[in-house]
């Protein structure tokens, strides 16, 4: 058995070596991505690393998007955007029960903050006071409220409930609302569109174009950011009223 | 020792592990009122507190937050008619609270009241500096005729400067992002 495993040492090193003088010292580099190890060297409130720690575990791709994020770079952590208060329509209750969890280092109330699951544009404007001003002036922002004065689909309830929740909702925007548990209501939550009602009163979501947890510039710029509604398919209504075709990369002609 | 000089020992003594405790407990109890938090605490307030949240006396360029007391109490340097007011406040709110509901909060009547009961010394806690404006001369002589005011002239800070603070907002409105601020005038 150790010999085996000798053997197999060997040829495994072999077969590096040979590889490695194959490809040359660049494409080898390559080809054997760095292991990234996550270490906090910025400072940050004890309660943003209750939540980094604990949510790494509780979700994992969540986290590894955030780590590759401009934002994580520069120190920015769950808690600055997902940061609430008390009186907020929109704080979740359930989550004050996360600081009383004994399996978990971090579930205890000395880390207690209040969080709310949706960031809004008006957490946004925080940070990004301009950007968030010139969204809520934008046609993106007010989409939901230009839809119902237009739409005689909607206005006139010649679709039906799943139809307005994919084929309207899902890019216009849902109204937030709780359940009566408190719960985010599944019916209008998980939900980018962008001229969402949230909860605070602010219109839209960053995040339709800027999708977490990567945040990323160069995905927002490129076209297909915009694909979802405005570009491969055509709302249907609007096919139906005008006569056009869902038009679009992917949509023979 | 005399006997008069070890009586009055005893009872400062005595005065000592009384008042310690009393003077602790009622500091810590100032201090744990006093956060906006705490204002926010009663639902009617929920709408003052998160207006200010977005307003500009939280969100400026130069970190400086004006707290609900800062504005809305007699300055603490005033101690008996800080407490006083602050005292009386809180329990006028909490028994009409529980009298009459706090549907009986009537938010336009209210703020009118505040601006009322508003007194220049209020605002010129902070606002010291208000006798020299180089870039904005007419607001420099208003501040004049408003600090020095003629007889039957006088006028009050919030005669000019209403609406700055508790206007609901979609976005924080950071001071350094909004056009040149302008009183209303009168």
């Amino acid at each position: 058995m150790r010999k085996t495993g000798f053997v197999v040492f060997v040829l495994f090193g072999l077969a590096c070596f040979i590889a490695a003088g194959s490809l040359g010292a660049d494409a080898w580099a390559q080809n054997i991505p760095k292991v990234k190890e996550f270490r906090i060297e910025r400072s940050m409130p004890k309660e943003a690393v209750a939540c980094i720690e604990c949510h790494k575990l509780e979700n994992p791709g969540l986290f590894a998007d955030w780590t590759q994020s401009r934002h994580a770079s520069a120190g920015i952590t769950c808690y600055d955007c997902h940061k609430a208060a008390d009186t907020d329509a929109d704080v979740s209750q359930n989550h004050f029960k996360q600081y009383q969890r004994s399996d978990q280092k971090f579930g205890t109330s000395e880390y207690k903050v209040p969080v709310a699951a949706v960031v809004t544009p008006k957490d946004c404007s925080r940070c990004h006071p301009d950007e968030a001003k010139q969204y809520a002036q934008s046609k993106h922002a007010n989409t939901l409220e230009i839809i119902w004065k237009i739409d005689p689909w909607l206005n006139k309830g010649m679709n039906s409930d799943f139809e307005r929740a994919t084929g309207c909702f899902h890019c216009h925007g849902t109204v937030l609302r709780n359940d009566k548990d408190g719960n985010l209501d599944a019916e209008v939550w998980p939900n980018v569109g962008v001229g969402r009602l949230n909860m605070d009163g602010s219109l839209g979501s960053c995040t339709s174009c800027h999708t977490r947890h990567m945040f990323s510039v160069m995905e927002a710029r490129k076209p297909e950011a915009c694909g979802p509604s405005t570009v491969t398919s055509t709302p249907p209504t609007e096919t139906a009223t005008t006569g056009m075709r869902p038009r679009g990369p992917g949509v023979p002609a | 020792m005399k006997k008069k000089t070890i009586v009055a020992i005893v009872l400062v003594g005595i005065g000592m592990v009384l008042a310690f405790p009393l003077f602790s407990i009622s500091y810590y109890t100032m201090v744990r009122t006093s956060t906006p938090q705490f204002c926010a605490s009663c639902h009617e307030i929920e709408f003052a507190f998160n207006t200010w949240r977005t307003s500009t006396h939280v969100n400026n360029a130069h970190g400086f937050v004006a707290d609900c007391m800062d504005c809305h109490l007699p300055a603490p340097e005033q101690t008996f008619q800080f407490f006083f007011a602050k005292t009386f406040h809180g329990i006028k709110d909490i028994v009409i609270h529980f009298t009459q509901g706090p549907e009986a909060y009537d938010h336009q009547k209210m703020r009118e009241a505040a601006y009322a009961s508003f007194t220049n010394n209020q605002c010129q806690k902070c606002h010291r500096n208000i006798l020299n404006i180089p870039n904005k001369r007419g607001a420099m002589l208003a501040h004049r005729a408003a600090l020095y005011p003629r007889p039957g002239y006088e006028k009050k800070c919030v005669d000019c400067h209403r609406d700055l603070v508790h206007n609901p907002s979609s976005l924080y409105r950071y001071k350094q992002y909004q056009t040149s601020y302008r009183g209303l005038g009168l």
